[in-house]
């Protein structure tokens, strides 16, 4: 382990491409499900317990060396909504490039070439630059919780103390969807937290004509 | 009117442009606020460059792909040598902190319409503190207006005096603006010290000769520093 490299990692400002999507946040805002900081908190809670778990669980399989490609193939079987697919896809893209120049020597890819979804991509960078598999768990939730909150600071104009001080009270989910990630034998054990509204929200922001994120 | 005839980059003549260039399309950054006619110059630098350049475009927009669809319209360029990255919600990011969207773009560009000469990345419009990152573009233009007010040179900001290129658009509207040229060219030189500034109308494609002029001078200087 690496504190150093969890912290690198973890930070923000890795350009690692997150910075242009709200992961289907911008419609839920659109439709008034989220309104404030307080619907915010539950949106992002809800997140992490499903879609984030699962992509927390990727991370840590990859990070831990299991096989990449049968990793990618149960996220995706288990991510219903192909926006959401082509998202981490191309999201993935992203973390292989950055990874191209942290660890030149360890390069990111699928068998077939194409660069893995955003989760395993994320596990295989962080176990190349030193981090163990329950930081690259803890890693992965703290990234879509910052992630989910930025984009909802903007979409909302909310005040950032308030998106601050909502982070510090999901300090608890955050660990504890990570920890909850323990224990997994193999990509079959993959959950498959799925929760429909995102998937709504992902496919219906993508037709949305005047949206500000990619999703 | 004022017009500078041979405009030039002397800061980089020792080094030149920093990012490495590989076999790829030399890549020119156009940035500046919004309306003072970066789509109109990417239209304008295609429809007196393309005879004999091979251009690609990159777009950044904060809504979707509005500036992409405007030059498909226009007719400019083949639309599939066009491409949009969207920037949720901050164009500055795109093309400076994170621009890894901005290089998967401009990769696959090149796949599929390659070889390029020259992808032009033009940026959301955004503030004088707006700059490309070096590992996105080999050169970058910074776009004002005249319109805009002739104090906006003045105020400086990176977007003006660190631009290889600051191009000064619709001269020809300055009287109705009541801008002062002279007091624009003297700020700009004051900003940018011997970095070059064009003063164009862009209502005609002609307009961009002195900007597409620059711009085969860098070409022609990159590919030397390459082969040397």
């Amino acid at each position: 382990m690496s504190l150093a490299a969890l912290l690198l990692l973890a930070d923000g400002r890795l350009p690692d491409g997150t910075h242009a999507h709200s992961h289907g946040l911008e419609h839920a805002v659109e439709r008034g499900r989220v309104h404030d900081a307080g619907s915010l908190a539950d949106y992002v809670t809800c997140r992490l317990w499903t879609s984030g778990r699962t992509d927390a669980a990727a991370a840590r399989l990859a990070a831990a060396g299991v096989d990449p490609d049968g990793i990618d193939d149960a996220w995706c079987v288990r991510t219903p909504s192909a926006v959401a697919r082509s998202t981490a896809r191309s999201l993935g893209r992203s973390l292989v490039r950055t990874a191209s120049h942290l660890v030149p020597e360890q390069p990111i890819a699928r068998s077939d070439g194409r660069p893995p979804v955003q989760p395993v991509a994320f596990g295989l960078l962080a176990t190349a630059i030193g981090c163990d598999p329950p930081e690259t768990a803890l890693a992965t939730v703290h990234g879509m919780a910052g992630t989910l909150a930025a984009a909802g600071l903007r979409l909302l104009s909310l005040d950032p103390f308030d998106v601050t001080g909502l982070l510090h009270d999901l300090r608890p989910d955050v660990d504890a969807v990570a920890a909850s990630t323990a224990d997994l034998g193999g990509f079959d054990d993959l959950p498959h937290a799925s929760t429909p509204f995102a998937e709504v929200d992902l496919e219906r922001q993508a037709g949305m004509p005047n949206r500000l994120f990619r999703s | 009117m004022h017009r500078h005839d041979d405009p030039h980059s002397h800061h980089e003549t020792a080094d030149g442009p920093a990012r490495a260039r590989g076999d790829g399309a030399f890549r020119v950054g156009i940035g500046g606020p919004v309306g003072t006619g970066k789509t109109a110059l990417v239209a304008a630098l295609c429809a007196v460059m393309s005879d004999d350049v091979r251009i690609g475009v990159v777009t950044n927009d904060i809504y979707t792909t509005e500036d992409a669809d405007t030059l498909k319209r226009r007719g400019v360029l083949d639309a599939s040598r066009i491409v949009a990255v969207e920037t949720g919600c901050c164009p500055h990011t795109a093309i400076r902190e994170d621009i890894t969207a901005n290089l998967d773009a401009i990769e696959d560009l090149e796949e599929r319409e390659g070889p390029l000469d020259l992808v032009l990345v033009e940026s959301g419009g955004d503030n004088l503190t707006l700059t490309f990152s070096t590992g996105l573009v080999d050169v970058q233009l910074f776009v004002l207006d005249v319109a805009g007010g002739d104090k906006v040179p003045r105020k400086g900001g990176p977007g003006v005096t660190r631009s290889d290129l600051l191009v000064i658009n619709k001269i020809d509207i300055a009287h109705l603006v009541h801008a002062d040229l002279g007091v624009m060219e003297r700020d700009a030189a004051m900003q940018r010290g011997d970095r070059p500034t064009v003063f164009v109308s862009l209502n005609e494609a002609e307009g961009a000769e002195p900007v597409a002029s620059w711009i085969r001078s860098q070409m022609a200087r990159s590919t030397a520093a390459a082969t040397s």
